[in-house]
């Protein structure tokens, strides 16, 4: 009985055994590619114009080592990517990159000189007839990409020239030489469009367009295009002091009043702004006093905008105050005209 | 009747002299009085020299009893006098023709520019009838601001445009100015001129495109046209209509050939559901990817196109090259063309190999062994799983032979090697450091057939 509890427990063991080998051998079977996290290899070579190529994690540099085929066209778009990539990185931190292409056939001159010839920087090539460098690294398909950070720690393996080769090789080639480039690593590889048929977007057009007519001096037409927009997007406050001064333009001063004066401005120009609108239809309602104030407030907030001083000249003006007036007039001009203010 | 006429007309004639205003015959102050060519200032916008009584500026007498004048020059001499000559690139085809009076009335008008029509819309459209009933018009065309878009005299731009074309369009669509700033593919069409694709003006398909996708797109990408109409597999959602933008963008994207969305997730937007392929075949629906813990590199990476030509291949499934069909085929290079577009063909090539595959015993290559031969190589599926499997290297649990649809592989890996049992030979292991010896028979199989006897 006891020699059969044994024979069970051995047997039970065996499988743990096999079943754990089975496993690890699952969780190692990708363990011939290195992986995104490891410690860079060290290697050295010599490359097709029999200058040496070393990387040593010591010295600092960030490599890329991209692994190509001569005679492959995937291979090719990705050298035409990689040159792009390179192309948008700074000057002053090219000097901490090493760039190195390990291919076979290195005996097609032509190809090489093309790549040496394109590339943005020194790209040393490194022929590896003997797969020994492929090897080191466990490729098994080219193109392949690895970029390691000054640290040596690898922090890209790409594999194949897929949909997202140059925007993931370009993240991650900034991110090693800390370049900012406003991209959160969730975006790296996800696909962004132009969505130009969101509201904002059209009401932004209708806007634009609205700037377009008024500097044509086609007010009215312009005053249509804000309404539009103001419709599409009534919580803009953009809109909003566009078609309040537009309205003001022509001679509304009521409803300019009524659309801005709930709003309250993030930036001392947009308060300057609003202003502006409230100071402008105060003088067109003969209200001089308050529109004095609010003109004279907008100048303290935005003291580069003529547009303020030309209505407050012209409410000096409706004061008969003709001293004032022609100050704060030629305050204006020299604003717009700051060489001819001599 | 007929003496009656006469008569009459007799009569009107001499009433008419009578009531009638008659010509000066000397030199007056001013043309314009009461009396005469009043008309000419009795409209809002009056041209200044007609506002200051200059007559003269544009007329000359002829003969001052006979009370003719002629103008001073001819148009559009006579205008560019005081108005300054046209020295941009293009030029309006009424003015180069000398026809200012086309559009504007030349002593007073109650329109703005003194205007022949109300608008500036109104007068374009009496010779450019850019609408023609269409469906899908333009917001400046609609209401008439051709002004937004063009000059009306002359521009340093072709058809008289206010910017360039670069500049034009995104000066109102400034979102997709600051998002295509953003994106790093940018189609070129866009980079060059929108209306290359867009009627500017109108037309009579969604977002006023000149025809809809796939002609307009086929009408520059000929080579992807003859690829979806010529191949022998065709990829039937290309020419449908509109087609193209059911995987790209037409704009920009941040990612190559303007996909508008990760490939696998855009091929399964259909190819989750059977499809039919031809009258005679469908398409299984695609889940063999799901859950599987070995996926193929390019299936790893999201792209379907590492091995499917999307609009259309010359070989089955439209794959990107040549692959065999079967569980064995004679090795020619040539038939794995598909495979070798990626991984390295002295994989099957070489006899010997070190670092270039795992797959070998000692230094002899196993990938040669299997697939280089000249009658019966196995093909890479006879081993591989194409998509993705729960073994390492998505190596097949079982695969099809014959009618045998589920020949098993029984493989297994170690660190330096591995194990196969299928249903083609005897157990055999592999290993790279100690390399198995092939011409002793496997201890299994011996104990196996010890036991039977």
């Amino acid at each position: 009985m006891i020699m059969k509890t044994i024979r069970n427990i051995v047997a039970a063991l065996a499988i743990l055994l096999a079943l754990s080998s089975v496993i690890y051998g699952a969780a190692s079977s990708s363990a011939r590619r290195i992986q995104q996290g490891e410690t860079m290899p060290e290697f050295s070579a010599v490359d097709t114009a029999g200058k040496p190529f070393a990387y040593e994690r010591s010295s600092g540099h960030v490599l890329m080592l991209a692994f190509l085929s001569s005679q492959q066209k995937r291979s090719q778009k990705a050298i035409e990517d990689i040159n792009s990539v390179l192309s948008d990185i700074p000057a002053d931190k090219l000097t901490s990159l090493q760039v190195a292409f390990v291919m076979q056939n290195v005996d097609n001159k032509e190809f090489i000189a093309s790549i040496q010839k394109d590339s943005p920087v020194g790209v040393q090539i490194i022929g590896d007839e003997n797969y020994k460098i492929w090897g080191k690294f466990g490729v098994i398909v080219t193109p392949t990409l690895l970029i390691s950070d000054s640290a040596g720690k690898v922090l890209c393996v790409k594999p194949g020239h897929a949909y997202d080769f140059s925007p993931v090789i370009k993240f991650k080639l900034f991110q090693a030489l800390d370049i900012p480039n406003g991209i959160s690593p969730d975006d790296a590889s996800s696909v962004r469009t132009v969505a130009n048929s969101t509201m904002p977007a059209k009401a932004k057009r209708h806007l634009q367009m609205a700037e377009l007519l008024a500097s044509k001096n086609r007010v009215s037409s312009a005053v249509e295009q804000a309404q539009r927009a103001y419709e599409i997007d009534p919580n803009s406050s953009e809109i909003a002091l566009m078609l309040g001064e537009l309205l003001c333009q022509t001679g509304k001063p009521q409803k300019a009043v009524k659309l801005v004066s709930p709003l309250t401005g993030r930036s001392d120009r947009e308060k300057a702004r609003i202003n502006l609108v409230m100071g402008w239809a105060k003088r067109q309602l003969d209200q001089l006093e308050e529109a004095e104030k609010f003109l004279q407030e907008g100048i303290r907030q935005d003291p580069t905008s003529p547009r303020l001083r030309f209505e407050l000249g012209r409410i000096y003006q409706k004061h008969n105050d003709s001293e004032r007036a022609m100050q704060t007039y030629v305050q204006a001009l020299q604003l717009i005209y700051p060489e001819e203010s001599t | 009747m007929r003496q009656f006429i006469t008569a009459l007309l007799i009569v009107i004639g001499l009433i008419s002299y009578a009531f009638g205003v008659e010509k000066p015959t000397t030199e007056q102050d001013s043309c314009i009085t009461e009396e005469c060519h009043v008309e000419h200032t009795s409209k809002e916008i009056i041209h200044d020299p007609v506002s200051e009584g200059s007559c003269e500026a544009c007329h000359e007498s002829v003969d001052v009893k006979e009370h003719t004048y002629k103008l001073t020059d001819e148009e559009p001499g006579l205008c560019m006098q005081c108005h300054d000559e046209f020295t941009k690139k293009f030029i309006h085809g009424a003015l180069e023709e000398g026809q200012c009076k086309q559009c504007h009335e030349t002593h007073s008008s109650d329109n703005k520019f003194r205007l022949r029509a109300k608008t500036i819309g109104e007068m374009c459209l009496q010779c450019h009838d850019v609408v023609e009933n269409a469906t899908h018009v333009h917001g400046p065309t609609s209401v008439n601001e051709c002004s937004l878009c063009h000059e009306a005299h002359e521009s340093d731009y072709e058809n008289r445009l206010t910017m360039g074309p670069d500049q034009l369009c995104v000066f109102c669509h400034v979102t997709t100015k600051e998002e295509l700033d953003e994106l790093d593919f940018v189609h070129e069409a866009v980079r060059e001129n929108c209306a290359d694709c867009h009627d500017p003006h109108a037309a009579n398909n969604w977002k006023m495109l000149r025809a809809e996708a796939p002609d307009m797109c086929f009408g520059c990408h000929e080579e992807i046209q003859a690829k979806a109409q010529n191949s022998k597999q065709q990829h039937n959602v290309v020419s449908e209509q509109g087609g193209c933008l059911k995987c790209h963008t037409p704009h920009a994207s941040s990612v190559r050939h303007l996909l508008a969305s990760v490939p696998t997730t855009l091929c399964l937007t259909c190819h989750s559901e059977p499809q039919g392929v031809s009258i005679n075949e469908i398409l299984p629906a695609f889940n063999e990817i799901q859950g599987k813990a070995y996926l193929h590199g390019p299936i790893q990476e999201d792209d379907c196109s590492g091995c499917h030509m999307t609009h259309g291949s010359d070989n089955f499934r439209i794959l990107a090259g040549a692959y065999p069909e079967g569980f064995y085929t004679s090795f020619e290079e040539m038939k794995y063309e598909l495979c070798f577009g990626c991984h390295e063909n002295t994989l099957v090539l070489t006899p010997t190999a070190d670092d270039l595959t795992d797959f070998r015993n000692g230094n002899q290559n196993l990938h040669f062994l299997h697939v280089n031969k000249e009658r019966r190589g196995r093909t890479c599926r006879a081993c591989h799983q194409t998509h993705a499997s729960n073994q390492p290297k998505h190596i097949r649990m079982s695969v099809p032979y014959g009618g045998w649809k589920d020949l098993p592989i029984n493989f297994s890996k170690t660190d330096t090697g591995g194990f196969c049992d299928p249903g083609c030979h005897l157990e055999k292991g592999y290993d790279r450091q100690t390399p198995v010896d092939y011409t002793v028979k496997p201890e299994r199989q011996l104990h196996e057939f010890n036991e039977l006897f």
